[in-house]
């Protein structure tokens, strides 16, 4: 049976003020099972407030979640269990080793002993840490430490990865890694959130884009779509994403005659 | 640009980190006032001790006991030296200076300029200048020699001063050796505390172990500053100058590695694969939170010196026994390790959360209820609490019996106030969390308003309990009747604490991080 099709992520009027300050007015959006969805926006547009209100990081002031058919608010200890998070700042606890840490996440997940030590051993194979198991995650390095958060995030085998900038400030070699990892998650049925920066990898990775600014949702449509011109008018083929992204934003202005000193 | 405007715009840079801080958007207004009147405190203590020294010398010199000079410089000098690395792992780094275009010898200039704007090198400053006040107005004929030896003193502790910071920066560049630091200066600070308690026993030897090292002190830098004023003015010098170049050839080396960019960080460690083993299993917890109390675990055995947070009672019951020569006297220290455990290690559960920072988010991001993480780090300081218990029960036994009624009486005064201590903990922490890095020295281990409110009820319970001991109060019943008390109130601010932290989390993880 295919679950594409299904919601899984949805929300409603999302909005989260912070005092007079209004970081997301009012988003509303569908993620289906199955597609790897790009969260993109300009710094400050409400990104990573989305991301963490939509894993229960963050109340929002008004609106309604919903993730995989449930009420985040009122099922939020159901909710985590199903979705894995690498979250802004990576919530990593530095001072245990790769391995004690990785064996501490999925058994807070509820995974036993024995299956939390089993993946915890092919996860770090699997990300290249193996050498860096016994050392603190203190002493890793940035590319390391995403890699051990990302493996943080799917050992007990999520439904929806939920991933706040997971390329940023990572190696080509690291970044060719955590692809692989997400490239099989996806090829599992698993469906992906992402924020990132880096719109090359968006643009190779994700089936769907969300465009947000000033807090605002201003663009939600599938690659192709955006692509034909349908989501955004006067897009076409040849533009890259980076290209609509900038049109959409209005990113484009000109700065000829600003720092002529320079 | 010349080297005056640079120092000037470094010590105005320190000045305007020091307003950023007071003015942080996490600061609150408790905390801006402790930062206002601990600076004001401070002030006035410099002050306060600079009037002490200079009316010592001042009376000396007319009294024509010039030896108090020496001994007044040589204060300074060790406290120039010893308070910038008590304080060093907190202080300010200038090593990004040699990112701008300097030359090495304004580079030089620079980083010993550094060593000036130090608050702790401006108080000692200040105290020399005492001293030559103290000399100029008993003897005035020696005051031009007091100024030019005195000079020529700060001179030099300066440059060692910046020898011993500049080795100690590289030891504090790295996590690993930041830790080794911590765990020495905490090993010393314990080794004191032993050598304080087990005075009573060889209270002369010291003294005159002390005595004896006053002899060499004529030929440290403050000796010879003071043989310059009162003795010989050439060999006093002589001596300061030979400390002056064995402190700056080493120091211009190093000067020299830093400028070319040397940048000291962790390096790869050896690697050692070991061997995947499953975690613990607790009895009685699931496997969240078995998980989660050997993480607590872990980070208390990953901390320098953490250890010692298990074992501090029997050896506290040891050095104290030993302390006591009556026997009727050794029934007193039962009750008092006892206290001194719930006031030293129950202190550890006002800020649970005190070595998450970052890592608070994983909790809410997994699927564990905040009441669950807030009782497997209970369980933790319960078990230091019980570790402590018995291994001081277990040292005194064996040093003399505990009679049976005082160990009833003292074990229920002691659950009573670990309940009632942990309750308290539960509400600082959720209410006051405050972020600890346990590599670095630092003065507090909770936020202002916390420690406040913890010194209270500390000695709140310390009033109790001491009060039911002193007027020979039936203790057994009323610690019991107070430990179901304690065990009621432990219950009620558990479950309003875990209420507060999940309807707060936001503002927590603001706090932590």
């Amino acid at each position: 049976m295919s679950l594409t099709g299904t919601v899984v992520i949805e929300t409603q009027g999302l909005r989260r003020t912070f005092g007079d300050f209004t970081a997301v007015d009012g988003i509303t959006l569908q993620v289906e099972r199955g597609q790897f969805y790009g969260f993109l926006g300009p710094n400050g547009a409400g990104k990573s407030t989305t991301i963490k209100m939509l894993t229960g990081l963050l109340r929002p002031t008004a609106g309604r979640i919903e993730v995989l058919g449930l009420d985040l608010m009122q099922d939020s200890v159901e909710v985590k269990r199903r979705i894995g998070v690498v979250p802004e700042g990576l919530a990593l606890f530095e001072r245990l080793t790769g391995t004690q840490l990785l064996n501490f996440i999925g058994r807070m997940y509820g995974l036993s002993r024995e299956t939390a030590a089993e993946r915890t051993s092919e996860l770090l194979d699997f990300m290249e840490l193996r050498e860096a198991s016994a050392q603190m995650v203190a002493d890793y390095s940035h590319g390391m430490k995403k890699k051990i958060a990302l493996a943080g995030a799917v050992i007990h085998r999520p439904e929806i990865l939920f991933l706040d900038e997971p390329f940023e400030g990572v190696d080509a070699v690291a970044a060719s890694t955590l692809k692989g990892l997400l490239q099989r998650f996806l090829a599992r049925g698993g469906t992906v959130f992402l924020t990132s920066h880096v719109l090359e990898v968006v643009e190779r990775l994700c089936t769907h884009i969300g465009i947000i600014q000033n807090g605002r949702m201003v663009v939600s449509a599938s690659l192709e779509d955006l692509r034909a011109g349908v989501a955004v008018p006067g897009a076409d083929d040849s533009l890259t994403l980076e290209q609509i992204f900038l049109r959409v934003v209005g990113g484009t202005h000109s700065h000829e005659g600003e720092l002529n000193w320079f | 640009m010349e080297a005056t405007p640079q120092i000037r715009l470094l010590a105005l840079a320190r000045w305007q980190m020091f307003v950023n801080a007071l003015s942080n958007r996490k600061s609150k207004w408790q905390d801006v006032v402790g930062k206002v009147v601990i600076s004001l405190f401070g002030v006035v203590v410099a002050l306060g001790f600079a009037f002490g020294l200079g009316a010592m010398i001042y009376e000396g010199f007319r009294a024509g006991r010039h030896s108090l000079l020496g001994i007044a410089l040589g204060i300074v000098f060790w406290m120039w030296q010893g308070l910038p690395v008590v304080t060093a792992a907190a202080s300010m780094d200038f090593q990004e200076i040699a990112r701008y275009p300097i030359s090495f010898r304004r580079f030089c200039l620079l980083e010993l300029s550094v060593g000036l704007i130090d608050p702790v090198a401006a108080t000692c400053i200040l105290w020399l200048t005492a001293c030559w006040i103290g000399v100029l107005f008993g003897r005035p004929s020696l005051a031009p020699r007091a100024g030019v030896m005195i000079l020529a003193l700060g001179c030099v502790t300066l440059l060692i001063n910046r020898l011993i910071l500049d080795h100690l920066q590289r030891v504090l560049n790295t996590r690993k050796g930041r830790a080794r630091f911590f765990g020495a200066l905490m090993a010393l600070s314990f080794a004191y505390q032993v050598f304080v308690f087990s005075g009573n026993r060889s209270g002369e030897k010291i003294l005159r172990a002390f005595q004896s090292l006053s002899k060499v002190a004529a030929y440290f830098p403050s000796g010879f500053a003071s043989e310059g004023v009162s003795g010989s003015l050439v060999r006093g010098l002589a001596g300061l100058a030979g400390y002056a170049v064995v402190a700056a050839w080493p120091l211009l080396r190093l000067y020299r590695r830093k400028y070319q960019g040397e940048v000291y960080s962790d390096g790869r460690s050896k690697v050692t694969v070991k061997s995947m083993s499953a975690g613990w299993a607790v009895p009685g917890l699931s496997t969240a939170g078995a998980a989660m109390f050997e993480k607590e675990v872990r980070y208390v055995f990953g901390v320098p010196m953490g250890f010692m947070s298990f074992i501090f009672g029997p050896i506290a019951a040891l050095v104290t026994s030993l302390g006591f020569r009556s026997p009727t006297s050794s029934d007193l220290v039962f009750p008092m390790i006892a206290g001194w455990v719930i006031l030293a290690v129950g202190s550890r559960g006002y800020n649970i959360f005190s070595l998450d920072s970052w890592g608070f988010g994983r909790y809410l991001l997994a699927p564990v209820t905040l009441r669950e993480v807030i009782v497997s780090k209970n369980l933790l300081t319960a078990a230091m609490m019980v570790s402590n218990f018995l291994g001081a029960l277990i040292v005194l036994c064996f040093m003399r019996p505990v009679p049976g009624p005082l160990f009833l009486s003292v074990l229920a005064g002691y659950t009573a106030a670990a309940l009632s201590s942990l309750a308290m903990g539960n509400y600082f922490s959720v209410h006051f969390p405050f972020s600890v890095d346990p590599d670095r020295m630092r003065a507090k281990n909770t936020s202002g308003a916390a420690g406040l409110g913890i010194m209270l009820f500390q000695f709140a319970i310390a009033g109790i309990l001491g009060g039911i001991f002193y007027w020979k109060l039936p203790a057994l019943p009323i610690f019991a009747g107070l430990s179901v008390v304690a065990a009621w109130f432990y219950w009620v601010s558990l479950n309003s604490s875990a209420r507060w932290a999940e309807s707060h989390s936001e503002e927590i993880v603001r706090m932590l991080t």
